[in-house]
């Protein structure tokens, strides 16, 4: 069905551009076809559309409430939009089976739409702009909650054609005009031919009623939440208390949590801001070693940053920032507990390194990683910790080099003593094997050109040691074998 | 540190945990073996050669020091009571 109408697109459209002449001469200049039987090959409709309208009786809804909506919201569907300045669309055909059909959605809907306190008509149909003119249509006639739902394609004209077209939001110049020619209604509207119609309305309000029929696909914008959260509370008094603070937080690490839940994403990173009086704001950042959205979890660790935090002066105000959200794959419970077969200590990681970061510091714990260089310095890095279990993984790795490397390296090498052109510590060094001449780095300036020898030293320890190749020929230790 | 490697052992993410420090009292080891025995976990805490002589709660004690050829590695402490040293040498 949504392959026909990709193909039908250029030949729906055509009549809107812009010449009424254009009008292809298989459609009868008459009027629109129910879209219904034209499709009456393929029952089902392709797509159904829930519109939610909304508004207080005075006021329109603020775009920040609006926004809030639409996260829960996105709880049904990932296919919201936003129809400003009162409006919310959701294609909820792919969830219907699992909120229990079009009534358990719209209850669920119902339900967003009341935690918010937000009134709101719900109405559904194959297409969006139908389910939006229901939708303010129930509103002006004061239908009772009952919901109004259009899922038969082949019904949509019938049904649409007794609303009034002011629920099309066309300008009021246009509705006056057409209410001189007697046209008040959808179906009226409908009947009116279409070259002359375009001609004397325009071709947008043409298209509008392709798009309300079904004539033309309606492409909605996906409304994409920000990518990022930040939400600030100011205090009504000043707190001092690292306990309050924390149940402050409380409710905006629960915000944090829904948000996060609905995108399927967590966080890596969390900043908390204490704003005071009169000195600059005390930042708090939690870096996680792994995606979180758990709000329990979120306040236990910040509870452990705040509690070392020295407050300067009493907090007037705190706000939360998320750094940027990452995909969390949310996986299955596993069967064992942890410690038994090996279930479980993957998943208790990211947690342990949480607790020693919050108390330790984001740099206390990192990871290792092999590079590939011939420098003994430039061999390895830090990056952050992650829980493969081959964390680190070294392609092509050479065993028989790996086994010519000591384990400890020193931070930097360390000048050793020599003797008659020997080095020497503790006494004197023997030299075993080869040399292994390691000379590179030309390239970005910290080049080397060392001579590396294994050495024991008279109580038989192992230790690396190289000897400069430029002069003046100095000897260096640089590593200790285990 | 010994902080961390006790978090490290109790919470059982990992199969072994090394850590070497400076000094250690017997309290805070008998802390660290409950901590491992809590968790699973199989730690090994490396201390100066000097701490040999120093009593400890720990489970197994074993002294390792360079021998002219390469490792000697003497049982200073164990379950059963065994007592000896063997000399490994290196490849």
């Amino acid at each position: 069905m949504r392959h026909r109408r990709a193909l039908e697109l250029p030949l729906e459209e055509s009549p809107a551009a812009p010449a009424p002449q254009q009008v292809p001469p298989s459609r009868p200049a008459g009027s629109f076809r129910p879209v219904g039987r034209a499709d009456a090959a393929t029952p089902a409709p392709a797509e159904l559309w829930l519109a939610a309208h909304l508004g207080m009786a005075s006021s329109q809804p603020a775009q920040r409430d609006l926004e809030r909506l639409v996260v829960g919201a996105q709880r049904l569907t990932p296919r919201v939009s936003l129809e400003p300045p009162d409006g919310l669309l959701l294609e909820v055909k792919g969830s219907l089976h699992l909120f229990g059909g079009v009534e358990g959605l719209s209850r669920e809907m119902a339900g967003e739409c009341s935690r918010l306190r937000m009134p709101c008509t719900l109405a559904a149909a194959p297409t969006p702009l139908a389910a939006l003119a229901l939708a303010r249509a129930a509103r002006k006639m004061t239908v009772p909650a009952s919901l109004l739902a259009i899922t038969d394609p082949a019904q949509l004209v019938g049904k649409l054609s007794p609303l009034p077209l002011a629920t099309l939001r066309w300008p009021q110049d246009t509705l006056d005009r057409l209410a001189r020619i007697g046209v008040r209604t959808i179906g009226e509207a409908l009947r009116l031919p279409r070259a002359g119609f375009a001609r004397r309305f325009g071709t947008a309000q043409l298209q509008t009623l392709d798009r309300l029929v079904g004539r033309a696909s309606d492409l909605k914008q996906r409304f994409e939440v920000r990518a990022r959260f930040r939400r600030r509370h100011e205090l009504i008094y000043e707190l001092e208390s690292h306990a309050a603070l924390l149940a402050v937080l409380e409710p905006l690490l629960a915000e944090l949590g829904e948000f996060l839940t609905a995108r399927q994403c967590g966080v890596l990173a969390l900043e908390c801001r204490l704003r005071h009086r009169a000195v600059p704001p005390t930042r708090c950042v939690l870096r996680l070693a792994a995606p979180l959205a758990d709000p329990v979890q979120l306040a236990a660790l910040l509870g452990e940053r705040l509690s070392a935090l020295v407050l300067p002066e009493p907090v007037r105000a705190c706000e939360l920032r998320s750094g940027a959200l990452v995909s969390r794959v949310l996986a299955s419970g596993g069967l064992w507990q942890a410690g038994e077969h090996g279930g479980g200590a993957a998943a208790r990681a990211p947690e342990l390194i949480e607790r020693l970061r919050a108390r330790l510091g984001p740099e206390a714990v990192h990871g290792l990683r092999v590079v590939e260089d011939h420098r003994p310095e430039g061999a390895w890095k830090i990056r952050e910790p992650v829980f493969t279990t081959s964390a680190i993984q070294s392609g092509s790795r050479n065993e028989e080099l790996f086994d010519r490397r000591p384990l400890w390296l020193l931070p930097v090498p360390r000048l050793l003593n020599e003797r008659d052109g020997l080095p020497r510590r503790r006494g004197p060094l023997q030299l075993l094997g080869e040399a292994e001449r390691i000379e590179t780095g030309w390239w970005d300036g910290k080049e080397i050109a060392r001579d590396y020898y294994t050495a024991v030293d008279i109580r038989g320890a192992r230790l690396w040691v190289f000897r400069e190749r430029e002069p003046p020929h100095r000897w260096f230790l640089h590593g200790v074998f285990g | 540190m010994l902080w961390s490697f006790e978090q490290t052992l109790r919470s059982g993410a990992c199969d072994i945990a090394l850590a070497w420090v400076r000094s250690a009292l017997p309290r805070q080891i008998r802390r660290l073996h409950l901590a491992a025995e809590q968790g699973g976990t199989l730690g090994v805490l490396f201390r100066p050669g000097e701490a040999a002589r120093d009593s400890s709660p720990a489970a197994l004690r074993v002294a390792v020091e360079p021998a002219a050829p390469g490792t000697r590695v003497t049982l200073l402490k164990s379950r059963g009571g065994a007592r000896g040293a063997i000399e490994l040498p290196l490849r």
